[in-house]
């Protein structure tokens, strides 16, 4: 024990190691107690019984997968995910261009398509309840066009509300960020494509899609991390059982706790971190800077 | 032709701002609207009653009735406003106090496991609270601080995501001026506190703002941790409230976003910025 | 270099701290001392800090009604009803000496509910039809005037005044009951169209809202009742209650309180209110605190409802409780800090709502257990409206992290998780299960094992005639028979509030609303439609048919027109309120053929099968699960209680026939002792007043239940959700059908 803490402490002792061992302390300290901690005894509580005393194995982890909720609800998870992050990313992108070139109203549409962000998730369940009732009033917009009611709630529809909501909230952060990263590209490099004969098209693809993939390793992060909050909206407004298509493994995690199933919901957690951190492994490459 | 191109850009953002601020309206409007209006227009959505929905542009007679009977009538209303504070300012606090020197450590520091601290972070952020709410509530109550408000506060001000906000804010300080610094024979603590702070301003408060919103909003960490109803945050307080009463609903809706707000209205330039270097690359 | 390391993580940590302490001042001021109590949710009986309250009965030697009052001097003296004889005691009722009174040979004073005793030794009481009076040791009175209380006699009002109490040498403390029902109808004599009920506030709270289309009344109810006969009904008994203060030498008003039920006040201006099981302290810079919580004292069980209390010197409290709304007893409270409590026999209980049962059964055990510590936690109490789920998200937190309660009161909750994952312990050996129906204990035995025990149930019935209800033996001929048959008779027609109608003319059933319609159906139906892990479409598709045909039929879904409002209240003994379901009232108004009800109540069931006509019979509601039952009062214990013996013996408790004789509104006994003894008691009480007895073979009618109803909350919310809508015709069956099969289809699906 000591030899391996003597190992670690000379390696550590290298370069900022000290420094960064007392910069960093007081945080991850609180971080292990409160996170690093809860989640190891997570992993365990996967292999155990609901009371956590005797070892069953893989037992949870067998149940997990032949689940047909647990099947339906990662496969809606994925679905989302794969939809609404590039989605987001693809709208955003857009409206920080569009923003770039009207540089008047910058500002007042920033600062609108900012403000979702801070509306409580308590007034968006009272808003979406108005809005996307049976009666509600998207339906109400829908009749005056001449279209069928839908009802967005009980229906396939429940999915893109969520989409929906999922853009609402965090286009105006996404699209800060592109900016950044489009301020970030040299004048230069537009001059000398210009200089080439490059139309507008030829311009972004070969000029500001190259130069914005470091940008994409944060702002998919930032999404990811986003699409697993709007969760909470999901569930104020549709309940522990939503429509089939908004049914997402949080869900499943929410109900398997209300029902004391504690080690299905270890179990399809740490499967669930075990994606994540590969995800993050993989996407490391983008975030880590050059140098 | 010019001023042409210029409204066809403009088209899909107004639309897209018009979006936006669309369901906002409805909530300042809705919270003017005597309770009659509001059963007919939306008490068809809300309630079970039978008809459909129409929202007018603006109330036919506008009326801050519902604003004063929640503001008189109902004491823990104000009650609750201030548990929030006393949640969310210690928790912000915190996260700045806590988080800068980590994430200063995490972004400018050369040493062994660096990455894989910075992985930790990452992946921590991404947990969903359902994952470790057992674990946790296991710690806390080890702690002995059940039902007291720190239970609530001290895992928001360990929280890894404003780490990792200002984790990319200091990526943005030029390593050049350090080593200026560092010629200068400044140490590492006054290379943080007179190059990286101020340089990371945008990034701080940014992560500020977005850890007010976010404690502004929790719900469930007060719920599961405060056993005592008197401690509880506003956030708790409008789900109970949207079941009884539309106007007070209503009304409570736009206060609890009014504070929200105006943080972030004073807060957006930095929040931009802040963002923005969380985007910019080196 | 290291030092500025050192000097930035302190001044880090001491910036937190500094906030810390801010926010630990602000609630230790809230922890201090007795209010406290008012603000944690739940109850605590006998408390964790050391010493409590100690209740000693000093009743003296009087059957029946006692007027009690407190002396300058702090002598505690009684009378008995009509004043007849006094009672003095000078040590705070360890020992009383009697004398005559001034009703000993006067009869006036039958109605006296409260007096006080002036300085000069004259007692101020209060004389129907007549006014607040001074009365001699001799018998001779002489009028007090008060305006408020001489103009409302002028005016015919039927006034009463419940309270009179000395606060010092000017002022007294007057509480009037104001029979409002009365005066409304005095004054609207063709106005009782449109009459609502609604009931807020708990059991003993007795709040009640009259809201009529002109007034609107609220205050409390001091007793009365629905009595039924012939073709009418009467609804007696609504009274508002006021307080006020009024001078002591002129009679002039001072001040009117805002508080209603008054209980009492002392010189310092705190006003005492009696809500829910706790008496309430009043200041008079507006603040409210619990002075005294009454789970585990008299005042606050089942049985008891505080009338009045004086405080005396030396934080001693006097009670003067009303037992059974018949005869009161005299109690006195005062602080021991010595008290000692047996940690093995510490025990917490929690259950979803308030419990009746639950409250009686820590009263008993606490009789016999006086160092006990027994802490009742209701997890939806009161004003903070903490949803189900939430409610037990934070109970299921705490059990998977072993810091559970002791025991549980599993009502709508998921209980089979609770007993299928090895949270509760095995009852089998612990508990003494034999009195119970076998029946009704079977279904909750799993291989020799029994983790919860139902201690309470009832039974979806259908009241009627013989021959109606052997028409309709099945949910497909109740809903002919209902469609068939009548519309529906508003209940409260132009003409006056109540009516019968001719018997060729009345409907087969009727409802409130729908809520009430799919209730019934839900519970008599529920386990023929989901059974174990499976959905059964086709008796979903039949469940749904039928509710829709009934709700169609009687228009359940128009919530203002038919019935207005959807229960009736009726008072229990001890000012208890029990609801009426708005399709019993029907069928006793004479307005419909039969009621569907949950039968929780053998006195209302009583009642309702004396109707007076026909031959009124009861069977199971004819569901697509016959022999459906639903379990109440669930209770099981925690598998990791440290008191698991003490846990057990609560349980036994719960299942005494002290415990299961009282109708506690929330079901019937589940023991034969139970059934046997409440049935005991409305015998005795039918006797007296030569009333017919019950003869229904209430042993046979259970022997026919044996599936449980699945009573939780999280599904029976999906299928109310889409019912809803279908009646409403925003969906067909078909639509309906599918919408609960998907929704619940995940529900199966992550419980298989």
């Amino acid at each position: 024990m000591s030899k391996a803490f003597a190992i670690i402490w000379r390696n550590v002792r290298k370069g900022d190691g000290p420094a960064a061992v007392a910069f960093l302390a007081p945080s991850f300290g609180g971080i292990s107690v409160f996170f690093l901690l809860p989640l190891i005894d997570t992993v365990r509580r996967g292999f155990y019984d609901v009371r956590g005393v005797n070892f069953i194995g893989l037992e949870s982890y067998i149940s997990v997968f032949n689940n047909q909720a647990f099947r339906l609800a990662a496969a809606n998870t994925l679905k989302f995910a794969a939809v609404c992050i590039p989605l987001l990313m693809a709208v955003s992108l857009g409206t920080a261009l569009l923003l770039r070139s009207i540089k008047p109203l910058g500002r007042f549409f920033k600062t609108t398509f900012l403000l979702p962000m801070a509306v409580p998730v308590a007034s968006i369940v009272l808003l979406w309840q108005a809005l996307f009732n049976e009666n509600g009033l998207a339906n109400t917009v829908l009749a005056h066009v001449g279209l069928e009611p839908v009802a967005f709630m009980d229906s396939g529809a429940a999915f893109w509300v969520l989409v929906f909501t999922y853009l609402w909230k965090n286009n105006g952060y996404n699209m800060i960020l592109w900016l950044a990263g489009l301020d970030g590209i040299s004048e230069t490099l537009y001059e000398a494509a210009h200089a080439d004969g490059a139309n507008a098209l030829q311009t972004f693809r070969y000029v500001t899609l190259p130069c914005l993939l470091p940008t994409v390793g944060v702002v998919s992060i930032l999404s990811l991390l986003n699409s697993f909050r709007v969760f909470r909206e999901a569930y104020l407004v549709a309940g522990a059982y939503p429509n089939d298509s908004m049914y997402l493994l949080q869900h499943l995690f929410n109900n398997w706790f209300m029902n004391l199933d504690i080690s299905r919901l270890s179990a399809a957690a740490t499967m669930l971190g075990v994606a994540l951190l590969l995800i993050i492994l993989v996407m490391r490459g983008f975030l880590d800077e050059k140098d | 032709m010019k001023k042409i191109r210029f409204c066809i850009k403009c088209v899909p953002l107004i639309t897209l701002a018009f979006l936006v601020v669309w369901p906002l309206w409805f909530m300042v409007m809705g919270s003017l609207m005597p309770l009659d209006e509001l059963r007919i227009t939306i008490g068809p959505a809300l309630t079970s009653a039978e008809g459909q929905s129409v929202w007018p542009i603006l109330p036919s007679w506008p009326t801050l009735q519902p604003m004063v009977s929640l503001l008189l009538d109902m004491p823990q209303f104000f009650t609750m406003f201030w548990n929030t504070f006393r949640i969310v300012i210690p928790s912000v606090v915190g996260q700045l106090i806590l988080g800068a020197p980590a994430a200063w450590a995490l972004s400018r520091f050369r040493f062994r496991g660096r990455k894989v601290a910075a992985t930790v972070y990452i992946s921590l952020m991404l947990m969903p609270f359902q994952v470790t709410m057992v674990p946790n509530y296991l710690v806390i109550d080890r702690l002995g601080l059940m039902g007291n408000v720190w239970a609530v506060i001290l895992p928001f001000a360990f929280s890894a995501f404003p780490v990792f906000i200002m984790m990319r804010a200091f990526d943005a300080v030029p390593r050049a001026l350090m080593e200026a610094a560092n010629i200068d024979g400044a140490g590492r603590l006054r290379t943080f506190a007179y190059v990286g702070l101020p340089l990371g301003v945008p990034g701080i408060l940014a992560a500020l703002v977005l850890g007010f919103l976010e404690t502004w909003g929790a719900i469930e960490q007060p719920m599961t941790f405060l056993n005592d109803p008197a401690s509880w945050p506003l956030s708790l307080f409008l789900p109970q409230i949207v079941s009884e009463e539309l106007g007070v609903a209503m009304a409570a809706s736009l206060l609890m976003l009014i504070p929200a707000a105006l943080f972030f209205f004073f807060g957006q330039k930095y929040l931009e910025l802040g963002i923005q270097s969380a985007g910019i690359k080196e | 270099m290291k030092k500025w390391f050192v000097c930035f993580v302190c001044a880090a940590g001491l910036l937190l701290l500094a906030t810390a302490c801010d926010g630990n001042g602000e609630r230790g001021n809230g922890t201090n001392g007795e209010a406290e109590r008012g603000e944690s949710r739940g109850v605590e009986a006998g408390g964790e800090r050391s010493g409590r309250y100690v209740e000693v009965d000093i009743t003296p030697p009087i059957e029946g009604r006692i007027i009690s009052l407190v002396a300058r001097d702090g002598t505690l003296v009684a009378f008995d009803e009509g004043l007849r004889t006094r009672y003095d005691s000078g040590d705070k009722g360890v020992t009383w000496t009697q004398s005559p009174g001034p009703g000993a040979s006067d009869d006036r004073f039958t109605d006296v509910q409260s007096a006080a005793l002036l300085p000069d030794g004259r007692l101020l009481l209060y004389l129907q039809g007549y006014g607040m009076t001074k009365l001699s040791q001799d018998g001779t009175t002489e009028h007090f005037p008060v305006a408020e209380i001489d103009d409302a006699i002028a005016d015919g009002d039927s006034h009463n005044v419940s309270l009179i109490q000395l606060l010092d040498d000017q002022r007294v403390l007057f509480n009037y009951n104001v029979d409002w029902l009365t005066r409304f109808m005095r004054e609207n004599p063709s106005g009782m169209n449109n009459i609502t009920h609604g009931q807020s506030s708990g059991a003993t709270g007795n709040q009640t809202e009259v809201r009529t289309s002109e007034v609107r009344v609220s205050g409390n109810i001091a007793g009365g009742g629905i009595s039924s006969g012939g073709n009418n009904i009467s609804l007696g008994g609504m009274f508002g209650q006021t307080a006020a203060i009024h001078d002591i030498a002129t009679g002039n008003l001072i001040s009117d309180l805002e508080t209603s039920g008054t209980l009492g006040a002392n010189n310092n201006g705190d006003v005492f209110t009696l809500q829910g099981h706790s008496i309430l302290r009043h200041t008079s810079d507006g603040h409210i605190d619990t002075f005294l919580d009454g789970t585990a004292f008299t005042f606050g069980s089942a049985s008891g409802t505080a009338a009045a209390m004086q405080e005396i010197a030396d934080g001693c409290i006097i009670v003067n409780v009303l037992i059974h709304g018949q005869y009161n007893r005299l109690f006195r409270y005062t602080w021991d800090h010595d008290a000692h409590v047996n940690p093995e026999k510490t025990i917490s209980i929690w259950s979803l709502e308030d419990n009746e049962t639950v409250r009686a059964a820590i009263t008993k055990i606490w009789r016999l257990h006086p160092d006990a510590c027994i802490t009742y936690e209701i997890a939806l109490s009161g004003d903070n409206a903490v949803s189900v789920s939430d409610a037990i998200r934070t109970l299921n937190t705490r059990l998977l992290s072993g810091r559970g309660p002791d025991i549980l009161i599993l009502d709508g909750t998921p209980v089979e998780s609770y007993a299928n994952r090895g949270m509760l312990l095995d009852l089998t050996g612990r508990v003494d299960v034999s009195g119970i129906y076998q029946n009704l204990l079977a279904p909750y035995t799993d291989n020799g094992r029994l983790h919860v025990i139902p201690t309470q149930f009832m039974i979806p019935a259908l009241l009627g005639d013989r021959s109606e209800l052997n028409a309709v033996r099945t949910l497909a001929a109740l809903a002919d028979s209902v469609i068939n048959g009548n519309p529906a008779t508003p209940l409260i027609s132009g003409e006056g509030m109540l009516g019968g109608v001719p018997k060729e003319e009345r409907a087969q059933l009727h409802f409130g609303d729908l809520r009430e319609l799919f209730d019934i159906m839900w519970q008599a139906n529920a386990p023929a439609i989901v059974d174990g892990n499976r959905l059964d479409s086709d008796m979903l598709r039949a469940f749904l048919e039928a509710t829709k045909a009934i709700s169609d039929m009687y228009g359940l879904t128009d919530t203002n027109e038919m019935m207005a409002g959807s229960s009736f209240l009726s008072f229990g003994g001890g000012g208890r309120v029990n609801t009426v379901p708005a399709s019993l009232v029907t069928y006793m108004l004479q307005s419909t053929n039969m009621g569907a009800f949950a039968v929780t109540n053998l006195s209302l069931l009583h009642t309702m099968m004396d109707r007076g006509d026909g031959d009124a019979y009861i069977e199971p509601f004819p569901g697509l699960a016959p022999g459906a039952w639903i379990p109440s009062t669930l209770a099981g214990i925690s598998a990791d209680t440290a008191n698991p013996d003490f846990a057990a013996a609560f349980i036994e408790t719960l299942l005494s026939v002290q415990v299961q004789q009282i109708n506690h509104g929330l079901g019937l006994p589940v023991t034969r002792s139970g059934i046997a003894a409440q049935i005991n008691l409305i015998n005795e009480m039918m006797r007296e007043r030569n009333m017919t007895l019950f003869g229904f073979d209430m042993d046979a009618l259970i022997a026919r239940l044996n599936t449980p109803a699945n009573i939780e909350t999280t599904l029976r919310g999906m299928v109310w959700e889409t019912v809803e809508r279908l009646c409403q015709g925003r969906l067909d069956v078909e639509g309906a059908v599918r919408e609960i099969e998907q929704s619940i289809r995940n529900y199966l699906a992550e419980r298989s």
